[in-house]
């Protein structure tokens, strides 16, 4: 009974991440969309972080578990950022190997 | 992580997205949450005891460890396509990266908090060297 449980969730999380990464945004795109599309979504991210910083300085006295929730935006926010600036990077001199 | 991840999808239109968050929205209004760039499997963990939201982290590290492991698999760089490939697995190896050291930060966080509530609450009346002194004083 757990073997079949512990089987169906390892499934569930195959499929979960197959189906991501299949339907991510940047298979929909050319080389050149992509990077437009990344840079867009660079300001994005770097205006909510920005955002989400300012709040994390008003709010030293809030509860627990707002500082939580804050801590997690700012760190998954950063990792964005760090991955964006990574694959703008990579793709960029890839278009101008070409 | 998961809107980041799953509500960007070219399948999914503006309006859908928006009315996604609209109705995500009104949740968290009713119950007495603001909006923001909040995580779904996240929004209830102030209704939670400290005891209570442990082990949800927890349990959500496991799945977290558990798919860092199934995208560990590596990938052989030919074509322009396998680039992008990459690219996605990297977005989403960064990103349960970043959720993995959140977790282990706020369950240390968290452990420690119920460390402190279960000492203020067993605290002795006197200071140990204090019994010490009074119980070789008294025999």
């Amino acid at each position: 009974m757990t073997c079949t449980h512990t089987e169906q969730a390892e499934y569930s999380l195959v499929t979960l991440w197959q189906e991501t990464g299949q339907a991510h945004f940047l298979h929909a795109l050319t080389t050149q969309e992509i990077l437009t599309a990344l840079e867009k979504r660079r300001d994005l991210a770097e205006h909510l972080l920005a955002q989400i910083n300012r709040e994390a300085v008003h709010s030293q006295h809030a509860d627990e578990a707002s500082l939580i929730m804050l801590d997690h935006s700012q760190t998954l926010l950063s990792a964005e950022l760090t991955w964006l600036d990574r694959t703008i990077r990579t793709l960029s001199a890839r278009v101008h190997e070409k | 992580m998961w809107q980041i991840i799953c509500l960007c999808l070219p399948a999914v239109t503006m309006s859908e997205r928006q009315r996604f968050f609209a109705l995500f929205s009104n949740v968290l209004r009713a119950n007495g949450r603001e909006p923001g760039t909040m995580d779904l499997g996240l929004f209830f963990l102030h209704m939670l005891s400290p005891e209570e939201a442990l082990t949800v982290l927890e349990e959500r590290l496991d799945l977290v460890v558990r798919s860092q492991n199934l995208m560990e698999q590596p990938v052989e760089l030919a074509s322009a396509q396998d680039v992008i490939q990459a690219a996605i697995n990297d977005h989403i190896q960064t990103l349960l990266e970043a959720e993995h050291a959140w977790l282990k930060r706020t369950i240390a966080r968290l452990q420690n908090t119920n460390l402190n509530r279960y000492q203020e609450q067993t605290e002795p009346l006197l200071p140990l060297a204090d019994m010490k002194n009074y119980s070789q004083t008294n025999g």
